[in-house]
């Protein structure tokens, strides 16, 4: 206790070092923290987005398809989507329930015939979805909605360009059934969309489930996706699920997000690695500050250590004074440094600031700051970690010192 | 039979090695440290006092020779020197050394706190000390903020808080002008008289050397004279 005092009062000594380490710290872990809380940001907005546009929390398959190739569509579908989606209503966390397949042919307009990727959706849960975090592009299955039952389709913007339809046009879809046979359906276009990627774009359809299954000729759909209330439900409910999915002889396997949304993943992996890169310089510089800070203090106060080694402070405890020292500047700096960041990351917030679109996305994203109380105190564990160490093995030079010579004999 | 001595020295030697050059600070030094003594280490300069006051305060070792504390042979185990001087030993420096960042009273305490003395029985001792010393009215005040005797005033109230066997001193009013070296001087003599608190000093002042009661003269590293008052 009176060590910790000691140290306290002797590193504000010399003011002047001090602050300047103080800042530095301060300047460099409060940078780290928003570089963290952007990352956070870019994480959770990301996350959220992909969940609440693409893959829900939770994906729910026939468990053979990912045993075997299927050796026609379909072939490892789920029979009974409608009763499992009913069912999976009693999961009080459970939002939303949809059906999805995914279906490929040719698409022609009678002149021209490209390959298409499709999306058979329920066009009203698929807003929904979009909806629920943020408007994700709801707007996409109005059309779709408001000619419900009818035999319509919507397309890629540059699909659409490359057929040369219009609303109001007809196109033939052709792809072969579950039982391997062709079969094809005509459909009127009735709205067109954009998506992140052209590639994508020039490619894709989305057709209400109803015309997608006459035209497969299946009940089946390719898989379920369950939205839930909160992200941090995730793993839970799939042990849940899998558990009552199990009790009641559904062979399916679930899912997570995380699992479906590569994108995520590798942004997400991106942004960790430059983060960590940047922690390491910065606690790097965190230790330089405090080894100068104590190395300076233990040059000055050579002769202070010679008294107060004379008058019986063990050398254990002579050395406890100089690392509290250096734990107390990690402490005090990360403390200035959390509210730095708090103070920068409310203005930043507030000041609705777009940064430009990354390479390959069509719109710019927001710079935020996502501030997580775990982050803040893993941070400043880290950092008094390292002011700690970094005094400590100065300090340890008095075990030593020659007292005589400390005291500065003659 | 003659009580056991507080310190005892037998032909303790000192030598310091500046490259091939040998310094002999002390050689062939046999001193003996009664209980309630008030011993000067007198001589010129350069004739070794500080480093035998050294060697007394286990804050330095002997190259040669033993040093007894309470009949006990010193040895050189760091920790058994750290206790008696935590516990036994107090020390007034020339220039004082009183901590910075602590007032008055804390600088005082200190002693206490590294010997685990708590509460009320410490504040109690401080405050003994302090009036003893006659600085009760600045116990908050910071060491650059007194004068060069009350400075030495605060050592001498560190020095003496925990009932040390023995007080050491190297040139105590060294640094002080002569009224206020004698006052401390005379507090040292009061302190010996009334609390029976063993001191040992150096000095080169004559009007000092002469109020000792056991004389050790040193040249050139030797006693040349150890003369001990009736
Ligand atoms: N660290 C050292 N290295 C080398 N020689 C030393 C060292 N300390 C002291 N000496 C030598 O030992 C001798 C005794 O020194 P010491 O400081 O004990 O004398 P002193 O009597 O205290 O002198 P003063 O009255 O000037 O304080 C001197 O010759 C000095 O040069
Ligand atoms: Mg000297």
């Amino acid at each position: 206790m009176t060590f910790l005092l000691m140290g306290f009062r002797n590193l504000f000594r010399q003011k002047r070092r001090t602050a300047t380490a103080l800042m530095v710290i301060t300047f460099g872990i409060g940078c780290l923290l928003l570089t963290m809380g952007h990352t956070a940001f870019i994480d959770w907005g990301l996350r959220e987005q992909t969940i609440h546009s693409e893959t829900g929390h939770l994906q729910l398959f026939n468990d053979r398809f990912f045993q075997k190739e299927e050796e026609t569509i379909l072939e490892f579908g789920i029979d009974d989507a409608e009763e499992i989606a009913a069912s999976l209503q009693q999961f009080l966390e459970v939002q939303l329930v949809q059906s999805r397949i995914s279906l490929m042919g040719l698409i022609s307009n009678g002149d021209k015939s490209v390959a298409f990727i499709g999306d058979a959706i329920e066009p009203e849960k698929e807003r929904q979805l979009r909806t629920m975090f943020a408007d994700n592009g709801s707007a996409r299955f109005d059309s779709l909605i408001v000619h419900r039952g009818e035999e319509v389709i919507s397309l890629g913007a540059a699909l659409a360009r490359s057929l040369n339809v219009q609303y109001g046009d007809w196109v033939t879809l052709m792809t072969s059934t579950v039982d391997g046979a062709l079969n094809a359906v005509d459909l009127r276009v009735v709205d067109t969309f954009r998506d992140g990627t052209v590639e994508y774009e020039k490619r894709a359809v989305n057709i209400p489930l109803p015309v997608a299954r006459r035209l497969l000729m299946t009940d089946r759909v390719g898989k379920l996706i369950v939205t839930l209330d909160k992200t941090e439900h995730t793993l839970v409910l799939r042990d849940r699920i899998i558990t009552w999915a199990a009790e009641n002889g559904y062979g399916l396997t679930v899912k997570t997000w995380k699992e479906q949304a590569a994108y995520y993943r590798q942004v997400v992996q991106f942004f960790r690695q430059i983060t960590g890169f940047i922690s390491l310089i910065l606690l790097i510089i965190v230790f330089f500050a405090s080894v100068n800070t104590i190395v300076m203090a233990l040059v000055e106060r050579t002769r202070e250590i010679g008294t107060l080694l004379s008058v019986g402070t063990s050398r254990a405890q002579t050395v406890m004074m100089f690392w509290c020292e250096g734990l107390l500047l990690g402490l005090i700096g990360s403390v200035l440094a959390t509210l730095f960041a708090l103070a920068v990351s409310a203005l930043v917030n507030g000041a609705d600031i777009m940064l430009p679109p990354a390479p390959g996305s069509s719109s710019g994203y927001p710079l935020s700051i996502r501030n997580e109380f775990a982050v803040f105190v893993r941070v400043a564990a880290a950092t008094v970690v390292a002011s700690g160490f970094s005094s400590l093995l100065p300090a340890l030079r008095v075990t030593r010192m020659k007292i005589v010579d400390a005291l500065g004999h003659i | 039979m003659k009580p056991t001595p507080l310190i005892r020295m037998q032909q303790v030697g000192k030598q310091y090695h500046l490259g091939k050059t040998v310094v002999t600070a002390l050689s062939g030094i046999d001193i003996s440290i009664e209980h309630r003594d008030f011993m000067v280490i007198a001589g010129t300069s350069g004739s070794g006092k500080t480093t035998l006051l050294n060697l007394l305060g286990l804050i330095d070792s002997p190259t040669s020779g033993t040093i007894f504390f309470n009949g006990e042979s010193v040895g050189d185990d760091r920790h058994k020197q750290t206790r008696i001087r935590r516990d036994s030993i107090g020390y007034i420096f020339q220039t004082f050394n009183l901590v910075p960042v602590m007032n008055v009273y804390e600088n005082v305490a200190y002693p206490l706190i590294l010997k685990g003395v708590a509460g009320s029985a410490r504040r109690e001792l401080v405050e003994r000390a302090l009036s003893q010393v006659g600085l009760s009215d600045r116990r908050k005040h910071k060491p650059r903020e007194l004068s060069g005797g009350q400075r030495q005033r605060v050592a001498i109230a560190r020095a003496i808080v925990k009932d040390p066997g023995i007080v050491l001193a190297d040139e105590p009013t060294a640094n002080l002008d002569s009224s206020t070296g004698g006052e401390i001087l005379d507090l040292m003599t009061l302190l010996n008289e009334e609390l029976g608190t063993t001191f040992v000093f150096s000095s080169h002042d004559p009007m000092i050397i002469a109020k000792a009661k056991t004389t050790v003269r040193l040249h050139d590293g030797r006693i040349e004279q150890y003369e001990v008052a009736a």
